[in-house]
């Protein structure tokens, strides 16, 4: 069974084992990124995330993250480890493949979970540089955006694919999206977002990558919000490709 | 004597952590305030606390939980102290069960603050203005079943404790009537329920149509007593203000979900307290000043993130109390020419409630608390500022600031605060 965990559950890992077909057009170059098996199978991990602000201060968090998916639609969730002023703050993001996807975080001191509204899955989670969205994984790139191949270029050292993602309507969170695929692994190892006007807005960096479970998955990853020069960054401490129990993804299990 | 058996439980605790091989976490923290009285001009420094909450945890391998914290303050300028058991609980899972007993939190609803059917996790009056919004725990019994699509909760409260009245209630109650201090002094008198007069609760959950739906029933007592005034009718006048904690049954109905693109949800609650018992003194009047029927609350809201900057999380709720004013539980009795007083009017009291909160950075955020009541036509604002300086480490800076010249509202000082927490 072909299984790949998502670390920070979306845009963080992308896994092909199939190698490339020789000039391949930008659509066939997503498709093989495949990001349907992004969100396969299911896992956890134990990470640290680090936020960064614009002067270069830092703060640490511990996460422990559980990811599944079937052919339902996808689920995470996710628990504070550390530090003390959100340690215990739970999440979980349940995507139905044929309904609306629901959110809720637990919060200790209100000793309750509180639904998240869909408004805010384009907001910082957390505080961080990713959006509700990208944790939760639901950024959809196959239905949003157009996509065109570009100049191939070298990126992190090795040769890359370059594909521009041009958003169909306002559905979608970016005006425009340029991702650099690994030729080899095909595997994206930069993402650039763009807002309207061809602002930048942030970059996600995918490097350190080592196989698990016979797939590629990055083990550092960093995103820039390159308007407010601040950085989150994530850093994968433990992987587990085994099976995750669906009562992990309960209300049940977010309250205990 | 109490707080001499607290103490030795919590070293002996303590003392044993080695061998339980648990790593202690908690809060150090400190506050000053200063009140500023409007009327008078004056101010002066109310209020220089430190304290601390120390929790140990257990997973027991999975099986359950296992809790234990306790916490304490000293403050400077009052010269008093407090050290007591924060929660002290037992949780395990057992198929479809989860069962927890011990003091613990126990908190219901879906609405910020006002819960019509949180019938446990009473909030203080401090903690609803600061925005906190983390009720007190209870000694109790839960257990929790879950079902592919629904689950049951039912607890049961062997020993009532009634609603705390802090600094600021006290003050409120103080100032809300000509005989403010009869009615604090009736409160603080009124015996309470003892062993025998459980509260029990039942809560059902489900979702319909994308919404997380509850319906809860409750029984048990008023958190504040219901007072009457006493007249003998063989003396001089000379009231006197009585209490009792009265059974009551309230039914609930929560809910919470999205609309579009806000967060909406809503509460309500039906249901009050056994009504006074008649005087079976003909020569004794016994006037209520509290409600002494069923009556209806609700509260309904929404919140919804502007895209501005990191985004402007706006929350706003309205609140509808049948039992009458948040500030001032109490009405006193009517006086009538050529007639014996009668029970005052307890109208239903409207309240607005608004949050408005930005984070400038992971670093720095600031929020904006505005509680209006329509009634009164007086309210608070309290704007606030954090900054965390270092890991676990953040300072608060506040300041509540009451409005309008009617209600209860009209007796909360303003106060400037600054407190510093460190986490661990």
């Amino acid at each position: 069974m072909k299984r790949v965990f998502l670390l920070a559950l979306t845009l963080l890992l992308a896994v092909s084992s199939t190698v490339c077909a020789q000039s391949p057009t930008g659509q066939e170059i997503l498709d093989e990124l495949s990001f349907r098996t992004i969100l396969s199978g299911s896992g956890s991990a134990e990470l640290t995330m680090i936020t960064e602000n614009a002067k270069g201060a830092q703060r640490s968090y511990s996460l422990r993250v559980y990811v599944k998916m079937d052919d339902e639609g996808d689920a995470q969730f996710l628990e504070y480890l550390a530090p003390a002023d959100v340690r215990g703050t739970k999440f979980l993001s349940l995507n139905p493949k044929d309904g609306e996807s629901q959110m809720w975080l637990y919060m200790p001191a209100l000793g309750r979970e509180r639904r998240i509204a869909a408004h805010m899955t384009g907001d910082s989670f957390m505080g961080t540089d990713f959006t509700y969205d990208e944790i939760g994984g639901n950024f959809d790139y196959e239905d949003n955006y157009a996509v065109q191949r570009l100049q191939d270029q070298a990126e992190q050292g090795v040769d890359c694919y370059v594909l521009e993602l041009t958003a169909k309507g306002s559905e979608a969170p970016y005006h425009k999206v340029r991702m650099w695929v690994w030729k080899e692994q095909m595997v994206p190892v930069k993402i650039e977002f763009y807002t309207s006007g061809d602002a930048l807005s942030k970059t996600l960096t995918l490097s350190d990558f080592k196989p698990v479970a016979g797939e590629l998955i990055p083990h550092h990853v960093i995103m820039a919000n390159n308007a407010q020069g601040t950085r989150t960054i994530l850093e994968l401490a433990a992987v587990s490709q085994e099976e995750v129990d669906a009562e992990i993804f309960t209300l049940r299990n977010l309250r205990r | 004597m109490k707080r001499v058996y607290i103490l030795t439980a919590i070293l002996v605790l303590f003392c044993a952590l080695p061998a339980w091989a648990v790593t202690p976490t908690g809060e150090l923290y400190g506050s000053i305030s200063y009140d500023w009285d409007r009327d008078e001009k004056t101010g002066e420094l109310t209020s220089f606390r430190t304290g601390f909450r120390v929790a140990v945890e257990d997973e027991l391998d999975k099986l359950g939980k296992l809790h234990f914290s306790t916490k304490g303050w000293l403050d400077w300028k009052l010269k008093d102290a407090s050290i007591a058991v924060d929660q002290v609980w037992l949780k395990g899972y057992s198929g479809d069960f989860d069962y927890q007993i011990g003091r613990q939190l126990i908190s219901w609803g879906t609405a910020d603050g006002f819960n019509p059917t949180n019938y446990f996790a009473r909030l203080s009056s401090s903690s609803l203005f600061s925005g906190e919004l983390s009720g007190d725990p209870v000694w109790a019994g839960r257990v929790e079943y879950y079902a592919p699509a629904w689950s049951a909760t039912g607890v049961l409260i062997p020993v009532f404790a009634p609603q705390e009245i802090d600094e600021l209630m006290e003050q409120m109650l103080l100032g809300a009537d000509p005989q403010g201090a009869l009615v604090l002094q009736a409160i603080k008198d009124t015996k309470k329920p003892g062993l025998g007069n459980p509260e029990v609760a039942l809560r059902l959950e489900t979702q319909l149509a994308g919404f997380d739906l509850q319906a809860s029933y409750f029984w048990g007592y008023e958190p504040l007593p219901g007072l009457e005034m006493v007249l003998d009718l063989t003396a001089q006048p000379n009231p006197k203000i009585e209490g009792t904690y009265r059974r009551q049954h309230l039914f609930g109905l929560a809910l919470a979900g999205t609309l579009g693109q806000a967060g909406f949800w809503a509460e309500a609650a039906y249901g009050g307290p056994q009504p006074f018992a008649e005087s079976d003194n003909p020569l004794e009047l016994r006037i209520p000043m509290s409600i002494n029927e069923k009556y209806f609350q609700a509260v309904v809201g929404g919140d919804y993130t502007i895209n501005v900057g990191n985004g402007l999380l706006v929350q706003a709720q309205y609140v509808y109390r049948g039992q009458g004013a948040l500030l001032a539980p109490y009405t006193a009795p009517k006086l009538l020419p050529d007639a014996p007083p009668q029970a005052g009017d307890i109208e239903g009291a409207h309240y607005l409630y608004g949050r408005l909160s930005y984070d400038f950075n992971p670093d720095s955020s600031a929020a904006l608390v505005v509680l209006y009541g329509t009634k009164e036509e007086a309210g608070i604002i309290r704007p606030s500022y954090t900054h965390r300086l270092a890991q676990g480490v953040q300072l608060e800076l506040s300041l509540l600031q009451p409005f309008g010249d009617k209600g209860g509202f009209k007796h909360i000082p303003t106060q400037a605060r600054l407190a510093f927490k460190y986490q661990f």
